[in-house]
């Protein structure tokens, strides 16, 4: 579980989070949703420790991470895996290099150990074939992926999404929406989404937070969001009513042109 | 005020490369540092900088005796010009021109791509992968120069000594045993000693100086610019600063074997 009481950021005098304050529960997909620059990565980058708290507490599977030191915070990142927005593989790597990173680097195991393991986990992707390309030949699916497997090797209890799905195209966008359930139930892991991506939050996610202007909002699940009765929860819901009106309706134009 | 923000800067940059100096150190010293990331450092900064070093102190060993030769033999001191080669190659040539030559090539590698790294988020998936960035980039780094500058600069010395000997021998028509008869008089062990000690010196300044703008370089490619200028500007001055102070702290090392 992780669980942030009454925290509270600030960059350059600009306060980011104003007392945010939320549980995401273990084992279950938490979504934070909100308007661009809200604060949800900042979130995000609080929970690995990239980013410091001015005030408040957080907590990662009951242990209170708010004023950990870069040592401390490494035992407490195997627990966690992320992945970033831009994917962020090393892109002087093969795939199977970046993939096989945790257990090479830090685990410290012999290639010749590690490589079947990131062969299994990248068939399990569908992913083999790309196992010698660089991340610069990738589509950017299959970089999330890549990105995925990389955390996934190690099992860690926790993962992290930040915009998983920004800059793929809908078919793509619902592989890696499915990708994140799956991987969350089969692995059993607490998932911590971050994404303007409505749609995709609503078929996976078992619990909302809204942020909005450094606050937030817990909701609860996707259609409770739909039908608050919190001024702000209404007023984000309406956009994702009209998106997916706006959707529906495209749809329906489109299959009515296609011939017959 | 200019004033007060370029000093606030220097001590920034001084308190900043000292602490990863001091935790790379640490590393080095616990024998913590992947041997395979270290290797291959050596060939990328070290073995693949020694043709464009010995290119440069091959020029910078023949224009000084060039200018040198003439003025030497006109005043009868022609028999002295090996050794005032080795000596001026080994005291400022080899450590300072062959700095020059690795703060721009190496200095540069390193900083756009630890900056590339940073603008790009890999750093912060190094950290989240559990991976202290300083001894997966920096300490490999810094041992591959330390071990590697000196290496770089024996082959840039000999090109500098031999491209020297040759625009001696054309100028003058001087022969090799008169080239390196004043050798014993004027050089000692100490002028390799001195000479070691700079190369080492230089060689990890250069690349805690890199390193350091690498993981500061923020802003997109122009930052990832930025950095990189800065890096190869203040590498520069640094090694000259570092060369006047070392000159004066290693003056009268004397070794006679």
């Amino acid at each position: 579980m992780i669980a942030f009481e009454d925290v509270w950021v600030s960059y350059a005098e600009q306060q980011v989070l104003r007392g945010v304050s939320f549980t995401a529960p273990t084992g279950q997909i938490t979504a934070l949703v909100g308007p661009s620059g809200s604060g949800k990565s900042t979130a995000l980058r609080l929970v690995m420790g990239f980013v410091a708290a001015d005030r408040g507490r957080i907590t990662v599977d009951g242990e209170d991470v708010t004023r950990l030191d870069e040592r401390q915070w490494r035992d407490v990142r195997r627990k966690m895996g992320m992945v970033f927005q831009s994917s962020a593989l090393f892109d002087s790597m093969t795939v199977s290099q970046n993939v096989g990173f945790y257990p090479h680097y830090v685990e410290r195991e012999p290639w010749r150990k590690v490589l079947p393991q990131v062969m299994d986990l990248l068939a399990e992707l569908d992913m083999a074939e790309a196992a010698d390309k660089l991340p610069g030949e990738l589509s950017g699916g299959m970089q999330r992926r890549v990105a995925l497997a990389r955390s996934l090797i190690y099992r860690p209890k926790i993962l992290l999404y930040d915009e998983p799905t920004t800059g793929l195209d809908p078919h793509m966008s619902a592989v890696v929406t499915e990708l994140i359930a799956e991987m969350n139930e089969k692995y059993n892991v607490t998932s911590l989404v971050v994404s303007h991506d409505l749609p995709s939050i609503h078929d996976i996610a078992t619990h909302v937070v809204l942020i909005h202007d450094g606050l937030s909002v817990t909701v609860g699940t996707p259609d409770q969001l739909l039908h608050s009765t919190d001024e702000q929860v209404k007023k984000f819901a309406g956009i994702w009513r009209d998106q997916i009106r706006m959707y529906a309706s495209e749809l329906a134009d489109s299959s009515d042109s296609v011939p017959e | 005020m200019a004033f007060l923000f370029y000093v606030s800067r220097v001590l920034e940059f001084i308190g900043g490369v000292t602490l990863l100096a001091w935790r790379v150190l640490k590393m080095i010293v616990r024998g913590r540092l992947d041997a395979n990331l270290t290797i291959h450092q050596m060939v990328m900064l070290g073995v693949n900088s020694i043709p464009i070093t010995m290119l440069v102190l091959g020029f910078g060993g023949a224009v000084f005796s060039y200018v040198m030769a003439d003025e030497m033999y006109q005043r009868g001191a022609g028999s002295l010009i090996g050794g005032m080669l080795l000596l001026m190659l080994l005291r400022e040539i080899i450590p300072l021109f062959g700095g020059t030559v690795l703060a721009g090539k190496i200095g540069a590698t390193i900083t756009s791509e630890i900056g590339t790294m940073k603008i790009s988020e890999q750093i912060d998936a190094l950290k989240a992968l559990s991976t202290d960035p300083d001894w997966y980039l920096t300490a490999p780094r810094v041992l591959a120069c330390v071990l590697m500058t000196p290496v770089v600069n024996v082959f840039a010395g000999y090109a500098g000594w031999y491209c020297g000997y040759y625009v001696a021998h054309q100028t003058t028509g001087m022969g090799y045993t008169s080239f390196t008869a004043s050798v014993q008089m004027l050089v000692d062990w100490g002028d390799v000693v001195q000479c070691l000690i700079k190369s080492i010196v230089f060689g990890t300044a250069i690349v805690l100086t890199a390193c350091y703008y690498g993981f500061r370089a923020q802003g997109g490619a122009a930052g990832v610019g930025r950095a990189v200028t800065s890096s190869v500007v203040i590498n520069i001055l640094l090694l000259y600063v570092l060369d006047l102070l070392l000159t004066i702290t290693l003056r009268g090392i004397k070794i006679h074997i």
